[in-house]
């Protein structure tokens, strides 16, 4: 095993919370509210079905190969060839969504807050205290996570209760207008893009200490994944009605249309605090499970030799694959959703069933030899 | 050990060149900081976009000027600058190139545009600035009458700039008070029509100082899409202000009918409730009008005291809200036939279903609208006298 580190239960949500909440959080609503209309607060909850179905399909792959992740089980699941092949086309999702985070990222930063800083420093200086907490292993990111997460929930809550007394409740109607459809055309996006990515929990699974609460976590992560996007979507709605489909970020619009008493105004930098926090957790998280994941496809004895090449590669590829945000969000509206929906749902399940009567057969052999 | 030590510390030193550079470097002193901003058509082509900006060295003396010696021809703590440009992102830029600090709109919460650019529309520009960074979606839009630069140009005493003024008349209920993004909210929505405070220039009383004019808000503008039909006088404002649930306090007076004197009552609790009907094709409008007030000044000879007299003043004071109401309803339904109370929204938010029916006709139906207006005055205490005092 390369990562000697544990974890606890708690950590693991916690990592996957902010990694799944970070990019939710300002991209989300726009893009529901542009099929779901003022039903949009429904998409979250229909799509939540998918988090809570990869968090139990990783869960039971993981329970038939209880010490190994992901990229290790696949080549026993379908054979050594295949497998390999199979393990490198994760590694290569994984390295392209990683180029398309790193780029929102920056892209965010430059749009609302530094315009004319270049973007290879927003981005590199993130990669580099990313690659640094990579390096440190997967209780560093746990602890970070612990750490972070108790500073960006209340920020989070903080701006929204600001919010209590400009909220248009009225926005809501006509519910249903078009019956359910249009929700659950909305929860497509935030299916593929965001609950796929709890898929990443196949990378922690291995390296959580208390066995027992493994699976409970993980569906506490995808519940408080829920609740938050529920929140953003409730307050974009409520405040900006329809036209919320046309900003680009409406949570930095719902803070500073925050005001109250005449001075506690301008708090879009709120935003930005969390934003920077929990796209560090991201980051840090998907850029571990790359490094991790190609030192055990490449069999190596240490992953740590890997993660400045991958980063600095990470960093390129941001700019290659996403030459601005049109292409990006262009890419998730289009094919992204068929890739996402094919890495991260169909294959899992294939490979589980796979697995699931592999072990059927197995077991029947050796009893047949008793 | 030795080495590692040494190669730590070089690393460390290479870092404070991470710290040299910093692109997005703002200084206070190398900002101007916009307090208001008014938009006018140039010619038919071109707008032109006019800043107030302030100034903050002279602010603090001129107010110790004015509080000292209370000379009137001090200068004027704000700047008025101007450009012209095709649309608002481009006279933008060409305003920056006259301005030698950089330009923040991260302030500016009163955007102004002139009668004649609101009668070609105002949509497009709305968007510029809604596209821009730094304008706030929370800002709020007026319409001018004349050329709304002026109004920046304004000095009023009291306050410091004319947009504090602005600011502040906005906060007092007098007008409506519609942000970019509500405005946006009622053109996206069903009824595609908006009113907006009307602001005039306010020449003092007394000659003698003509140069101190105030900006004030009087009146409504009516908008149909994005383009100024016209306005509704400060009479019907009142009626507009409360259907639209905006108005905090006013003043209602009445005339009972057999009585010689006037009846006056200040509203502090006023609330609408607009109820949409839909029967047999049929489309009708319920406002259910709740007030809550205090006599202010009575001239009659109803006791505020007497009960049965209460009744019968709560009565005629709920004649004159309706009234009031139907005034503001009236100017918008017949006069202008512009939706600007978003009836339309609220049919569509209660028969979504019925309404696509209706939706293509609403424009011939809304003049027809039969409205029903139930008014519930209470009054809540007599002021500070029970019965007038007699000679």
């Amino acid at each position: 095993m390369i990562e000697r580190g544990k974890i606890s239960a708690l950590q693991m949500a916690m990592i996957l919370h902010s990694t799944i909440a970070a990019t939710a959080l300002l991209a989300m609503p726009s893009v529901t509210m542009k099929y779901a209309h003022q039903d949009m607060w429904l998409s979250p909850i229909w799509a939540s079905l998918g988090g809570f179905l990869i968090v139990w399909i990783t869960f039971q792959l993981h329970k038939f190969y209880p010490k190994e992740s992901f990229i290790e089980y696949v080549p026993r699941i379908i054979g050594r060839f295949l497998g390999s092949i199979f393990a490198f086309l994760y590694l290569f999702f994984y390295w392209i969504i990683l180029g398309d985070i790193v780029r929102e990222y920056g892209e965010f930063l430059i749009t609302n807050f530094l315009a004319h800083t270049p973007y290879s420093v927003i981005s590199g200086s993130m990669l580099l205290v990313c690659a640094y907490a990579v390096r440190g292993g997967v209780e560093v990111i746990g602890r970070s996570a612990q750490f972070f997460v108790p500073i960006v929930m209340p920020l989070f809550l903080i701006v929204l209760l600001l919010l209590i007394p400009d909220l248009k409740p009225q926005n809501m109607l006509p519910m249903f207008e078009h019956g359910l459809k249009p929700s659950l055309i909305g929860a497509i996006p935030p299916l593929s893009a965001f609950y796929g990515e709890f898929f990443l929990i196949s990378f922690l699974y291995p390296y959580v200490s208390d066995k027992q609460n493994k699976l409970r976590w993980g569906i506490y992560s995808v519940l408080s994944v829920v609740w938050t996007m529920l929140l953003v979507s409730f307050s974009t709605l409520l405040i900006f009605g329809k036209v919320g489909a046309h900003l680009t970020y409406p949570l930095i619009g719902v803070a500073r249309y925050i005001s109250l008493a005449d001075f506690l105004e301008h708090l879009e930098s709120i935003v930005a605090a969390i934003w920077v926090l929990s796209m560090f957790i991201k980051m840090t998280m998907i850029y571990y499970a790359l490094s991790l994941g190609t030192a055990q496809w490449l069999k190596l004895t240490d992953y740590r030799p890997l993660i400045f090449p991958i980063g600095i590669l990470s960093l390129v590829l941001s700019i290659w694959t996403v030459p601005n945000l049109q292409v990006l969000s262009q890419f998730i509206n289009s094919t992204g959703t068929i890739y996402f929906l094919l890495m991260q749902y169909l294959i899992p399940l294939l490979l589980l069933i796979v697995a699931y009567f592999r072990r059927k057969q197995n077991q029947k052999k050796v009893a047949e030899q008793a | 050990m030795n080495i590692r030590y040494l190669a730590f510390l070089f690393l460390l030193l290479n870092m404070t060149y991470l710290l040299t550079g910093c692109w997005d470097r703002v200084e206070v002193n190398n900002l101007a900081i916009i307090t208001a901003a008014a938009l006018d058509k140039k010619d038919d082509k071109t707008i032109e976009l006019s800043i107030q900006i302030f100034v903050p060295e002279t602010s603090g003396k001129e107010k110790q000027n004015v509080a000292t010696m209370g000379n009137e021809n001090t200068q004027s703590p704000t700047l008025v600058e101007s450009a012209e440009g095709v649309n608002f992102a481009d006279a933008m830029l060409k305003l920056q190139g006259k301005i030698s600090r950089k330009i923040f709109w991260g302030q500016n919460e009163v955007f102004i545009f002139g009668e004649q650019l609101a009668k070609k529309g105002i949509l497009n520009e709305l968007n510029g600035i809604l596209r821009a960074v730094q304008p706030r979606e929370r800002a709020n839009l007026f319409i001018s009458k004349g050329q709304a630069k002026e109004i920046l140009k304004l000095n009023p005493v009291i306050d410091r700039n004319s947009a504090e003024s602005i600011h502040k008349l906005v906060h007092a209920h007098t007008g409506l008070e519609e942000s970019i993004i509500d405005t946006l909210q009622m053109m996206n929505g069903e009824s595609k029509a908006v009113a907006l405070p009307w602001i005039e220039i306010l020449t003092p009383q007394d000659g003698r100082s003509s140069n101190v004019r105030m900006p004030y808000i009087h009146g409504t503008a009516v908008l149909k899409t994005d383009k100024l039909l016209g306005k509704l006088n400060a009479e019907a404002t009142k009626g507009v202000l409360m259907i639209k649930n905006q108005a905090a306090s006013g003043t209602i007076t009445v005339k009972p009918k057999p009585e010689k004197g006037y009846l006056s009552a200040e509203f502090v609790k006023d609330k609408i409730k607009l109820i949409p009907q839909i029967t047999k094709n049929h489309l009708s409008m319920k406002l259910q009008v709740q007030t809550e007030a205090i006599v202010t000044q009575n001239s009659t000879h109803l006791d505020v005291m007497n009960s049965h007299d209460l009744a019968k003043i709560e009565k005629e004071l709920a004649k004159g809200i309706t009234l009031q109401i139907r005034k503001a309803l009236d100017q918008g339904q017949k006069k202008w036939k512009a939706d600007i109370f978003g009836l339309a929204d609220t049919f569509y938010r209660k028969y979504p279903r019925e309404w696509k029916k209706y939706k293509k006709n609403w424009d011939s139906l809304y003049p027809n609208l039969k409205i029903d207006i139930q008014t519930k005055f209470r009054i809540l205490r007599p002021g500070m006298t029970t019965e007038n005092p007699k000679i």
